[in-house]
């Protein structure tokens, strides 16, 4: 495998990895459901949230520059969003106008305050996935009830992701390796082939997984995954996670 | 167009949550028990797939390069509620994972790319189905379908941040469809490309399902 995993510092040992998935899941999610919800508030919120960001991140010993290039996934989409926001917001200070276009002081402000929460909400996220098991988090999905069939989807999901990711890599470097360049009708030609060979694989490959599965026993209901106390210490970093989340909405209100 | 975190307001972020909770536990239940256990395998390791053909890159004019979608390919192979289960569960471990699409937007990014993407669009190949006649224009019903689920998913996407009052729709819309109009060329010829591939190889797994 020569592709990074996707939470390759998730099996850590530092303090933050060793909380419970369930006060992690929650404290986060609580995290991001606060930002996505707040709207227009000073920078002394945002500048708190990423204290609480950084703190973590040193804790968990992730790397700064792992969780920048992780991050970037947002730009284009948040980048289209925020320039348009941008050009269509009107008050304070104008810099620029053409037409219904304008940069304002309003504008330039509303737009980085939109980039910071999606930033955020993504850097919560991404340290969330690298200091907890995947397993883990799905089992703590367990407990608040999600559908029981949904999380064994998703767990044979994560089983062949990466497998089926090296598969895809592997096609992509023969073709690579025996093709070279060529009009774009050829290309498409051959990226439509290259979808319908590795779907074939997959679905051969399910049929041998399902058979194996079914001749030992298995009956379409899930292990009941054994999920450990939620103990006194847990209910206690919960309601220190929390009371930091009231602590950056009192700030958000300044 | 999968959206991120901060750009739906709460309003609408909750009844698009609401809304694609409710959709996809009435897809799960509505498989039996005998058939999930057939089922559980195809359906997860399929989202696999989906997942992973979509780091196959095609490249579009200016150095830029676009991947396919495969909501409308998913339906047509395992069936509109498998192919719509199959999507979502994409868009689950996309947000978990991969941090592509927010958490508070994951309601709505299931409703644009997996009911409407892919339901809609299977639908939409329905109609296109009885537009064309015999075997040899299928494909057009493919390319049309699969194009048009992505300008169905980018409108409906632009709808939602007009509603959360971040863009406007007479910014959104034209810039939305108008880039989603180029990426549904791709998507469109990949999809029929590759369903035309499978239809020559093993054509038993396309008429596996009833429609």
């Amino acid at each position: 495998m020569h592709h990074s995993y996707l939470d390759k510092y998730a099996r850590g040992t530092t303090a933050i990895h060793g909380l419970d998935a369930r006060v992690k899941v929650l404290f986060s999610f609580a995290f991001i459901i606060l930002i996505a919800s707040l709207r227009a508030s000073g920078f002394e919120f945002y500048l708190a949230c990423l204290t609480l960001i950084a703190v973590c991140l040193i804790a968990a010993r992730i790397p700064t520059v792992y969780l920048l290039t992780r991050s970037i996934v947002v730009i284009p989409f948040a980048g289209f969003a925020a320039i348009s926001y941008m050009l269509t917001r009107t008050g304070g200070t104008t810099y620029w106008h053409s037409g219904p276009f304008a940069i304002t002081s309003e504008g330039l402000i509303d737009a980085s305050h939109l980039l910071a929460r999606s930033w955020l909400a993504v850097s919560c996220m991404i340290i969330l996935v690298n200091t907890t098991p995947f397993d883990q988090i799905l089992k703590a999905f367990r407990t608040f009830r999600l559908h029981s069939i949904l999380i064994m989807l998703l767990s044979f999901f994560y089983r062949y992701l990466y497998l089926l990711w090296d598969e895809s890599e592997r096609m992509q470097r023969a073709r690579n390796l025996r093709y070279f360049g060529g009009k774009p009708e050829k290309q498409f030609a051959m990226l439509g082939h290259l979808v319908s060979s590795l779907f074939l694989r997959t679905y051969e490959r399910t049929e041998r997984v399902q058979m194996s599965m079914l001749s030992r026993g298995w009956d379409g209901s899930a292990a009941h995954v054994k999920l450990k106390p939620f103990t006194l210490q847990n209910v206690l970093n919960l309601v220190i996670g929390f009371s930091l989340l009231i602590i950056l909405w009192w700030i958000s209100t300044w | 167009m999968h959206i991120p975190d901060g750009f739906l307001d709460t309003k609408t972020w909750i009844t698009f949550t609401a809304v694609s909770g409710v959709g996809l536990t009435l897809a799960l239940r509505s498989f039996k028990k005998e058939k999930l256990a057939q089922r559980i395998p195809l359906i997860g390791m399929t989202a696999a797939f989906v997942f992973a053909a979509q780091m196959l890159n095609f490249p579009i004019a200016g150095g830029t390069s676009g991947h396919f979608m495969g909501g409308v390919f998913a339906c047509i192979l395992l069936g509109p509620w498998t192919g719509f289960i199959t999507m979502s569960l994409v868009l689950i471990i996309q947000c978990l994972l991969f941090q592509d699409g927010g958490l508070t937007a994951l309601g709505a990014n299931i409703f644009n790319m997996g009911f409407i993407g892919s339901v809609g669009g299977f639908s939409l190949y329905g109609l296109f189905r009885l537009l064309v006649w015999g075997d040899r224009t299928r494909p057009v019903a493919y390319a049309l379908a699969s194009w048009t689920s992505i300008m169905l998913a980018a409108t409906f996407a632009s709808f939602q941040l007009a509603l959360s009052g971040t863009i406007d729709l007479s910014v959104s819309l034209p810039t939305m469809l108008g880039v989603h109009a180029v990426i549904g060329i791709g998507e469109a010829a990949i999809t029929t490309l590759a369903l035309m591939s499978i239809w020559k190889i093993r054509p038993d797994l396309m008429q596996q399902v009833k429609y």
